[in-house]
């Protein structure tokens, strides 16, 4: 019994440390947790600074990772099959429905918590390094900007899989704007032929797309996330840590570890995981209260009207219309500038911002700062319209993408 | 037991609860994950079913039961990726004794009208291949696919015979699958309303105007295929009000109903006739163009495989569909060209001749008998107002008419500009023969 015991303190003791020296051996000691630093300043720990919405993320890429690897085994990459597996998912595979609504509302959520994020990382000055020699924020904010398009890449990979009219033509779309790219004859139809491994979403398309949302991007979002959090460490945690350092410099006061720092083991780990928890609920309480779309098979002689993309990307798809000029006969289509070069500069803006960003120290990690308040007004505004667009593409734009009201939309016939 | 003794005081001492509340919501969830995966909507029915066969067959029978996941899977016919697992819940359909009226509908044996099922055995043809619907579909909504589920193909259903007012007490849109194989039989027993369609569609010469089964005219738009046409392809802007009006669904049924109905009101400004066709011939004939679906099942399974596959050769170009002769030979509804050429030599009544003719060519499709006019105007009277040689040279040389002689070309400017024409071509000799016939209209 106590050879038991034993065994099982051994394996156990570093997620329960029963002493200072202990508690710092956790996390050094032990292999899965030895990324974590020993101590974290209070400040960090708090619920409403970061709203924990980076351990939101990587608890949701774990449960995608789980449900996407099962998937695997249930699903079959050919034009011809595909959608009928999924079609088997939701019929008669014992737990198929929950496996696929789980890994879809995980992603859906995936999409939304990393904008979240990073309007929060925005919004806190958390990309700014406060004095800090040693860090590097910055860049660290560079590599969650890609990790954003990574994750927009693999939702948008995963999307045509199913193989169902929606995904079809989501996926057309988001190929149509590949091919607008200028020169149109040179860039524009070779980046299309990249995607779609030929002149048409075809058995090549689906097959590169399962490539690379099951192997390609998944790895390398793994490899950067890594380096994301790793940066965090390096740059010496959460960015309200700096406000410690701020403060007594100002004080001229001598800063003791104990008074303002606590154990990661047990303290941060258990909050850890109780985020991973809550994750873990909402995601089941979609999966077990909303269904997964699953429409007619996908069909490339008969477009839906209208054809929508993946909602995070309503945005560039309204600012095509947007940006589509009729002048009498004379059409420019916005294509290009809506659907390439807005999306692309905004994503060059963001990653570029915390260089032109010359706020004061003070102004790290800290909610709606003063010094600030243009910086956050502009991004405000700039996420806002991009919300607003892109509300207003689900559910005002109708067939022909005219505007219709949500609740007087034109009924869409059936056969019979 | 060892003293629990905290080394550094506990201030978030509440995550801990917060765990264990999100432990049991966890917990809770995946119980209804568990019980919605382990009680589908079938096995309820499956329970039923056994009641019902103990009541009427004995318990012997009812043991004998095998239950779980029912399907019927025939790839020549479904297609490799689709079983129909209708029978899953539908499991009394080829155990004989539960005919009577007193067996839930879910559960009866399959009617055998005609011997229809000796012919159709469920083991070989499936389900849906008839009735439609989601085969691997697994609860009733999904698998009837009614309103609000994405799928191509809803179970026929008499339910769904009132929302189009079709006044039957049987199942007869059904009839629309049974015409997917027996597209080309002249009258196939049993399906009597598409039968009346292919009547009316050899009666009225729908093929001068379109193209059916590969071949015909090109004034109106080509029907070979119309029932795979997308809702997208169809104007419902000038039907909205009937829908709401007679409370009809929006669907590409619907239109074709109205547009047999009314054709000018549908589509404004078509030259489409208004042939007033009654309640039972507009759903007969909006059952038969909704019926012609590109299909691909085996050879044997087809009635009449070869017009198939001639249709198909004039899909792929290989056959020239402008070659009338050579394909109406082979091809359906059409006048059979040997009792043709027997019925002009021994006939010798050129008045009876010319009335044959008058239908068979074509003319009808666009010429009434009276003053009224159709696409053309109406040949009441025509030899009192036109010269003989007029008459006969416009109905065999229509074209060269239409060009130069200025009565003909001021017709044509009023019956907008829709050339008369004949997919049949016409010899002087039966011209004539039609004029003596146009004589008798007065």
């Amino acid at each position: 019994m106590n050879k038991i015991k034993e065994v099982w303190r051994s394996l156990t003791w570093s997620f329960d440390p029963k002493d200072k020296i202990e508690a710092t051996k956790a996390t050094s000691k032990n292999f899965w947790l030895h990324w974590f630093p020993a101590r974290i300043t209070y400040k960090s720990m708090s619920w409403t600074y970061s709203f924990w919405l980076g351990t939101v993320l990587f608890s949701l890429f774990l449960i995608l990772t789980i449900t996407g690897v099962i998937l695997m085994f249930l699903y079959i990459p050919s034009a011809e099959r595909a959608y009928w597996t999924i079609k088997d998912l939701e019929n008669s595979v014992s737990f198929g429905w929950f496996l696929r609504n789980a890994h879809r509302w995980a992603a859906h959520l995936m999409v939304t918590t990393v904008f979240l994020h990073m309007m929060r990382v925005f919004f806190t000055g958390a990309y700014k390094n406060g004095g800090n020699p040693e860090s590097n924020r910055p860049l660290n904010w560079i590599v969650g900007v890609i990790l954003l398009v990574l994750t927009l890449g693999l939702s948008y990979t995963g999307y045509l899989l199913p193989w169902d009219q929606l995904a079809l033509w989501a996926i057309v779309i988001g190929a149509n704007i590949a091919k607008s790219v200028p020169p149109e004859s040179i860039v524009g139809k070779n980046l299309y032929f990249f995607l779609a491994g030929g002149t048409q979403i075809d058995q090549p398309t689906l097959i590169r797309f399962y490539v690379l949302h099951c192997i390609f991007l998944p790895l390398l979002l793994l490899i950067l996330s890594s380096y994301h959090m790793w940066r965090v460490r390096k740059d010496g945690g959460l960015a309200v840590s700096e406000q410690y350092k701020i403060e007594a410099k100002k004080l001229n006061k001598r800063l003791i570890q104990d008074e303002y720092t606590t154990f990661t083991i047990p303290f941060m780990f258990r909050r850890a995981f109780l985020v991973f928890l809550i994750t873990t609920a909402i995601v089941l309480f979609f999966t077990i209260f909303a269904k997964a779309p699953l429409e007619e098979p996908a069909d490339p002689t008969w477009t839906p009207n209208p054809a929508k993309a993946p909602w995070y990307f309503l945005w560039i798809q309204e600012l095509i219309a947007i940006t589509t000029i009729k002048i009498g006969d004379f059409t420019i289509n916005g294509g290009f500038i809506g659907g390439a070069l807005i999306p692309a500069l905004l994503v060059f803006l963001w990653a570029i911002w915390p260089y032109l960003d010359k706020s004061p120290d003070e102004a790290t990690g800290i909610w709606f700062h003063r010094s600030r308040i243009i910086h956050n007004i502009i991004f405000a505004i700039i996420m806002l319209y991009l919300i607003g667009i892109t509300i207003f593409a689900m559910y005002f734009r109708g067939p022909y993408w005219q505007v219709y009201w949500p609740w007087r939309w034109p009924e869409i016939p059936h056969m019979f | 037991m060892e003293e629990k003794k905290e080394f550094v005081p506990d201030r978030y001492w509440y995550d801990s609860l917060w765990m264990y509340a999100f432990g049991f919501i966890i917990l809770i969830f995946m119980g209804i994950v568990f019980y919605r995966s382990l009680n589908p909507e079938w096995k309820n029915y499956q329970k039923e079913f056994k009641k019902v066969v103990e009541k009427k067959l004995g318990p012997d029978v009812a043991k004998k039961i095998d239950f779980g996941i029912k399907q019927i899977w025939n790839p020549d016919i479904m297609g490799p990726n689709i079983a129909d697992r209708c029978i899953t819940c539908h499991m009394g359909v080829e155990i004989k004794g539960l005919e009577g009226e007193d067996v839930p509908v879910v559960f009866r044996t399959h009617p055998n009208p005609d011997g229809i099922m000796d012919k159709h055995p469920i083991e070989k043809f499936g389900c849906t291949s008839c009735h439609g619907g989601q085969g691997p579909a697994l609860t009733v909504k999904q698998a009837h696919a009614g309103k609000g589920v994405r799928w191509l193909w809803p179970v026929y259903t008499r339910e769904m015979q009132k929302h189009y007012k079709i006044q039957e007490n049987r199942l007869v849109m059904i009839q629309i699958n049974c015409n997917h194989c027996h597209r080309f039989d002249k009258e196939t027993p049993g399906m009597d309303y598409i039968n009346l369609a292919k009547q009316i569609v050899q009666e009225k010469n729908c093929r001068q105007c379109h193209v059916i089964d590969g071949y015909g005219g090109n004034i109106g738009p080509a029907l070979t295929y119309e029932g795979d046409k997308s809702h997208e392809l169809f104007d419902f802007s000038h039907v909205e009000a009937d829908l709401e009006e007679r409370e009809l669904p929006k669907t590409v049924f619907t239109w074709h109903i109205l547009h047999f109905e009314n054709p000018q009101k549908v589509v404004p400004g078509s030259v489409m006739p208004n042939y007033g066709f009654s309640d039972k011939e507009k759903v007969a004939l909006a059952m038969l163009v909704m019926s012609w679906r590109k299909i691909k099942y085996p050879v044997e399974y087809l009635s009449n495989p070869d017009k198939y596959y001639v249709l198909k050769l004039i899909d792929e170009g290989r056959i020239k569909a402008k070659e009338i002769e050579l394909v109406s030979k082979v091809s359906l509804n059409n006048v059979d060209m040997k009792k043709q050429d027997t019925m002009k030599t021994s006939s010798t009544n050129l008045t009876e001749l010319g009335k044959k003719l008058f239908s068979e060519k074509g003319c009808n499709t666009c010429h009434n008998i009276t003053e009224q006019k159709l696409v053309g105007p109406g040949l009441k009277g025509v030899t009192q107002r036109r010269t003989k040689d007029w008459i006969i040279s416009m109905i065999y040389k229509t074209d060269s008419m239409l060009n130069n002689d200025p009565i003909a070309k001021q017709l044509l400017k009023e019956y907008n500009n829709v050339r008369m024409m004949s997919l049949k071509p016409v010899s002087k000799e039966e011209a004539e023969a039609i004029y003596e016939y146009l004589k008798t209209l007065k």
